[in-house]
Formats: C-alpha cells, sequence, structure tokens
C-alpha cells in the first residue's frame, strides 16, 4: 500500500456517498431505530453502533476477498448479491420484527435462553447489531453496487489494499448510523440524570423499531420476492 | 465576342479553381475518418427503476440531446435505452461486464463494434447535475474526436 491517502479517502467518501443517497434508506432507517431501542443502556447505543459499523466492514471485505481469490466475475458476484441477498432479505426482516417485539419467543426445542442472553440477543447488542450490518451490507442495491465494485474494488486492486480499502468503505457506509449512536448516547446520559424512566422509552422504542422491521421486510418481501411494484 | 466570353470563363476558372479546392479540402478534413462510424450511448437498466437509477438516465440523455442534437439527427450518435433483465438483452451484462445500472459508449463501423467504455462515474456524479452534464459531454466529445 502506498503511503499515498487519497485512496483512503476516496473509500471513506464513496461510502458516505452510498450512506447518503435514497438507495439505503430503508436499512439506514432500521438500523437506527435498533440502535435507538437500547436507550435505556447509554453504552448499549455505542456498542451496537459499533458492531453494525463491524458488521458491515466485514461483509465488504468479504465480497472483497471472494472477487480477488475466486474464478467468480464481478458482474456475478454483483447481480447474485442484487438479486438473491434482496430475496431473502425481506422475511428476515419480518421474522427479527417479531423477535423484537417479543410475539416469537426467541426458545428452541431443548435449548431455552435465559432472559440475560435472549436480552443480548433479541435485544442484541453485539450479535444482532454484527449480523444486522453484514447482513444488510450484502444487500446491494445499484448505488452501492456502483461504488463498490466500480470504484472500491479497483483502487483495492490498484493499491494491493484487499482488507483496509473495503473496511473504510464500510465504515463510510455506517458513519450516519454510528453518529446517531453516539448522539443517542450522551442525550441518554443526560436524559437520566433528570428523569429514571429510560427504561419507559426503550419500551417504546423497541416496539416502533419491531413494526419498522414488519414494515420494511413487507416492502422488501413485495419488491424483491414477489416483484411488486409499491 | 466569342474569344471575350472564353477569356471571361478561363479567368473565372483560374481563380475560382483553388477556392473550391480548399473547399473541398476543408470538407474532406471536417467528414469523419470513417462516414461509416457511430457512436451508441446505452443506458442499461433493470424492470424496478430506483430513483438514482432514473435520474441517471434522465440527465445522460439531456446532456447528450443538448450537446449533439446534430449528432443525434443525423445518425453519427444514438441514443438507447434498454432492459438488461429482458432475455435479448442479457449478453450485454457479459459483453460490457455491467455490475449495475450503467452508461456506456460504443463505436460502430456497421456491424462491428470498435471500442466501448463505461461511463461510471456518472454515479459518483449524482449529486452535482452540472459536472454530471459536463462529464457525458466531454467524454463522448472525447470518443468522437478520437
Amino acid at each position: 500500500m502506498e503511503s499515498n491517502i487519497i485512496p483512503l479517502f476516496s473509500a471513506i467518501w464513496f461510502g458516505i456517498l452510498t450512506s447518503v443517497s435514497p438507495c439505503p434508506l430503508a436499512t439506514n432507517i432500521l438500523a437506527t431505530s435498533y440502535i435507538g431501542k437500547h436507550i435505556d443502556n447509554s453504552y448499549g447505543t455505542l456498542i451496537a453502533g459499533f458492531f453494525y459499523t463491524i458488521g458491515r466492514a466485514a461483509a465488504y471485505i468479504s465480497v472483497s476477498i471472494i472477487i480477488i481469490y475466486s474464478f467468480l466475475s464481478i458482474p456475478e458476484i454483483s447481480f447474485f448479491l442484487q438479486e438473491h441477498i434482496n430475496k431473502i432479505i425481506g422475511p428476515m426482516l419480518i421474522i427479527t420484527g417479531l423477535f423484537i417485539m417479543e410475539i416469537i419467543p426467541l426458545r428452541m426445542k431443548g435449548f431455552n435462553l435465559s432472559g440475560e442472553i435472549q436480552k443480548r440477543l433479541g435485544g442484541g447488542n453485539v450479535l444482532g447489531a454484527s449480523l444486522m450490518g453484514f447482513f444488510f451490507a450484502l444487500s446491494f442495491c445499484p448505488i452501492s453496487a456502483a461504488l463498490f465494485f466500480g470504484s472500491v474494488i479497483p483502487l483495492a486492486l490498484k493499491y494491493e489494499s484487499k482488507l483496509l480499502l473495503p473496511f473504510l468503505y464500510g465504515v463510510g457506509t455506517a458513519l450516519p448510523v454510528l453518529l446517531f449512536a453516539v448522539i443517542i448516547s450522551y442525550a441518554s446520559r443526560y436524559a437520566g440524570t433528570f428523569f429514571n424512566k429510560l427504561s419507559v422509552v426503550e419500551k417504546w422504542f423497541r416496539y416502533i423499531t419491531g413494526i419498522l422491521f414488519l414494515i420494511i421486510g413487507f416492502y422488501f418481501s413485495m419488491k424483491y420476492l414477489f416483484r411488486l411494484m409499491i | 465576342m466569342f474569344g471575350l466570353i472564353f477569356y471571361v470563363f478561363v479567368t473565372v476558372f483560374m481563380f475560382a479553381a483553388p477556392l473550391s479546392m480548399v473547399s473541398f479540402a476543408e470538407e474532406i478534413k471536417k467528414e469523419p475518418q470513417n462516414a461509416k462510424t457511430k457512436i451508441i450511448a446505452y443506458y442499461f437498466h433493470g424492470t424496478y427503476r430506483c430513483p438514482s437509477c432514473k435520474t441517471i438516465e434522465e440527465w445522460s440523455y439531456e446532456a447528450i440531446k443538448n450537446n449533439f442534437q446534430d449528432k443525434l439527427k443525423n445518425g453519427r450518435l444514438i441514443w438507447k435505452a434498454l432492459n438488461i433483465e429482458e432475455v435479448q438483452n442479457r449478453h450485454f451484462v457479459k459483453d460490457y461486464s455491467l455490475y449495475t445500472k450503467s452508461l456506456i459508449i460504443s463505436e460502430m463501423n456497421g456491424e462491428k463494434e470498435i471500442r466501448w467504455k463505461n461511463l461510471d462515474k456518472v454515479w459518483q456524479l449524482l449529486r452535482n447535475q452540472e459536472k454530471f452534464f459536463s462529464y457525458v459531454e466531454c467524454e463522448i466529445k472525447k470518443y468522437m474526436e478520437n
């Protein structure tokens, strides 16, 4: 990697351009509401925001490695992800929404999770946020495909940076959500000193987040799974 | 009388001939090197049209229409918007290594494609209409000149 910092800033800038476009708006709304529901714990929002970013970056690094080390071409990978991940993400969001609203309890046969673990997975600071970031990043839309496959990957190949540049692009795509997590974290700390009812706010956030997951999951299912224009 | 007419005719021809030769030479210079070649500007989209994809299509066509109207009229430049999800257009994905909705310019000599270019910066310039127009115009101009 050259000492030139231009490609580093370019990768972050392409990520920011992706994040502020209308295309990933739905997933950004979900991510912010998901992170916001940890408002009862000021570190919870920060942790969720951090791991959401890590999840996104991990997805882009994985795709970059697949492109470099596999025989698959960029068009094949790009169209596969745009077509198939978007198809499964709708039903996945609906199921997650049902978990968040606790309509479906997180229990499996012979495998009951304790309240604390359930809270961590269902409310999911680390695992939930990372997985959400990972899958949202993989659900490529036209602009993220254009900027990632058309700008970041050529840069990564040119500067032989198959890990760092895709990682920085991932950080760039998560920046608005990360910024929101920091603001909410500070806001909740100050709010906590005035009144001790953040658990009530958290409850409302949880329901709103769950409903948003259901609505956007329904929207994704209609659009990508059933190919209905709405 | 006949001699006078002949003299005037010869004089006019002597002065006019070099002028007409010059203008003829200029005409040759102005003509494209190969009049058979034409540029096709393709916009490739899918069945679902996202807001950014529609903007790129509209701006690209507008930039072409505003700057190359004469070329569009005489057929030297052709605009085509195609759906790559339709069976007959799927080969373009492989032909141009498409990975998203794209603006491609292709130079054709008859039925044979000579060269093509993906104007991939259209996605980076989506927030700046002026730069977008200038980018599309410059790229097509460069392509026509070279």
